[in-house]
């Protein structure tokens, strides 16, 4: 019923399952293993989507969003923790590498070489394709999605995950050489 | 080619002539989209023309003038008017000339190329493209064999088109052929869109809004029958029971499926959020945005009501 947009989801949960089950072993701290739980509900909720068993994709569907919630509540810590130990470890001489993207790491490295403005810069335009080429993609199977509103909204979109960025730099004052510390 | 649908377009290309000289094509436009009964009889008196000779191109000069009709945004116009699936253009046996014509006066040289169209049984197709003092015209018609009469006529000039009123209703039926359509039974689709719009089809004599060519056009379990979507099987349910088969399809099938993008993409991001914290915000904002317009093509879109007509009707 639903094509193969299932399979796309159930591909995302088992590697979402297996990063946060080697994340949970390398550092040793339980909540990613909850994350994991998460993972597996929404693999449950995508394989019974598949085979037409709607009530019970819902079923599974459902749980997985409220224990995620529960999962990112209780992980706030674990966060918070690990962001200041990234801004800790961050200076200019920390070398840029490809995993580095797969957290707020690779934003706060560039912010101390390249100062805040570049960086807000490039984060933006980063979000601006990621989240444009979604929508792109969404506009082929949305009739009621234009291109031109495509432009509209990631243009609007990529300036949320920018603000949030600009906060976390400007609480971060030690961290930076940049433009922020200059004024 | 065939004399009935030659002598039709020339005719209509005659009155393109006529046209030219009013050189006012909006207020023709305007008299035309207005359908005044008998607007086409002036058009197919061809009283006022003389044509004074004719050279027929061949070789390399015809080859040009047919790329040049082939290539034009009027040929296009008009071509997209015939159904792909019914009319197909023969190039191969085009045909290229100049004719000098006099009319009220006036000597024009016209260079024209006719490109025959394959039609149905009982019609003859085709498209003359023209090139009148520095105007392109092309004006494609419909010939029914039977009654030597226009059925369909379509014209576009200078890139503009326009659909040439044929009525042939009791108002006007000194200029046709004296018989309205609307006193006999349809044959053919276009039949139909002269009538009503190409949007109709000939169903068993009968002008039918065309909702299907094939089954495949229908919701699952439904089958085409008769250009109309039906219930497929043996033993038809009740009228009720396909009404509600027809909105759990429609509406609530598309709110189910609504609920259930909504809850992935909610999963995906409370991920995002958990494990990439970097890119938590744009995943919410593009989950919402998505989330937003696949609930907003339900109210939109294919509402349950407007789909479901047929099914539902009592």
């Amino acid at each position: 019923m639903y094509g193969f947009w299932p399979l796309l989801a159930l591909a995302f949960f088992l590697i979402i399952m297996v990063i946060g089950i080697r994340r949970a072993r390398l550092e040793k701290e339980r909540v990613w293993y909850l994350g994991s739980v998460v993972s597996l509900l929404g693999v449950l909720c995508s394989i019974f989507l598949f085979l037409d068993q709607l009530m019970l994709a819902l079923l599974f569907g459902v749980l997985a969003d409220l224990s995620g919630v529960l999962v990112w509540y209780k992980s706030s810590r674990v966060r918070k923790r690990e962001y200041a130990k990234m801004v800790e470890e961050v200076n200019v001489s920390t070398p840029l590498r490809v995993g580095d993207f797969l957290s707020w790491r690779a934003w706060l490295i560039m912010a101390t070489r390249w100062g805040v403005r570049k960086t807000i810069l490039l984060y933006y335009l980063f979000n601006g394709l990621l989240i444009g080429g979604v929508l792109s993609i969404a506009s082929l199977f949305l009739r009621s999605l234009s291109m031109t509103e495509v432009v509209i909204y990631t243009i609007i979109a990529s300036m949320l995950p920018a603000a949030d960025l600009y906060r976390r730099l400007s609480k971060s004052p030690s961290l930076l050489k940049g433009d922020l510390n200059e004024k | 080619m065939d004399v009935r649908l030659a002598a039709v377009l020339f005719i209509l290309l005659l009155g393109s002539v006529a046209f030219i000289r009013a050189e006012n094509l909006s207020v023709v436009a305007e008299q035309v989209s207005s359908k005044v009964p008998c607007s086409s009889c002036p058009l197919a008196s061809s009283s006022t023309a003389q044509v004074l000779n004719t050279t027929v191109l061949e070789g390399e000069d015809k080859n040009r003038a047919v790329a040049t009709a082939l290539s034009s945004e009027d040929y296009k116009n008009v071509k997209k008017l015939f159904p792909e699936s019914v009319y197909a253009p023969s190039v191969e046996n085009a045909t290229a000339g100049i004719i000098n014509l006099e009319a009220n006066g006036t000597t024009y040289e016209i260079s024209a190329v006719f490109i025959p169209f394959k039609a149905e049984a009982g019609l003859s197709a085709g498209i003359v493209f023209s090139i009148i003092q520095g105007h392109t015209t092309a004006i494609g018609a419909v010939v029914d064999l039977q009654c030597e009469t226009p059925i369909f006529a379509v014209m576009s000039m200078d890139g503009k088109s326009m659909v040439i009123p044929l009525q042939w209703s009791s108002p006007c039926s000194s200029c046709g052929s004296g018989v309205s359509p609307m006193d006999y039974e349809c044959q053919w689709d276009t039949d139909c869109w002269q009538l009503y719009s190409p949007e109709y089809c000939c169903a068993n004599g009968q002008c039918v809004w065309c909702e299907c060519s094939s089954d495949s056009d229908c919701l699952d379990g439904g089958c085409c029958v008769n250009r109309q979507c039906t219930w497929c099987g043996e033993s038809p349910p009740s009228p009720s029971a396909e009404c509600d088969w027809c909105y759990w399809n429609y509406n609530v099938a598309q709110q189910i499926g609504c609920a259930f993008v909504g809850t992935i993409l909610i999963i995906v991001c409370t991920l995002v959020c958990i494990y990439f914290s970097g890119y938590c915000a744009g995943c919410w904002d593009t989950a919402l945005t998505i989330i937003t317009h696949v609930c907003a093509e339900i109210a939109l879109g294919h509402c349950a009501e407007e789909a479901c007509v047929y099914y539902c009707q009592p």
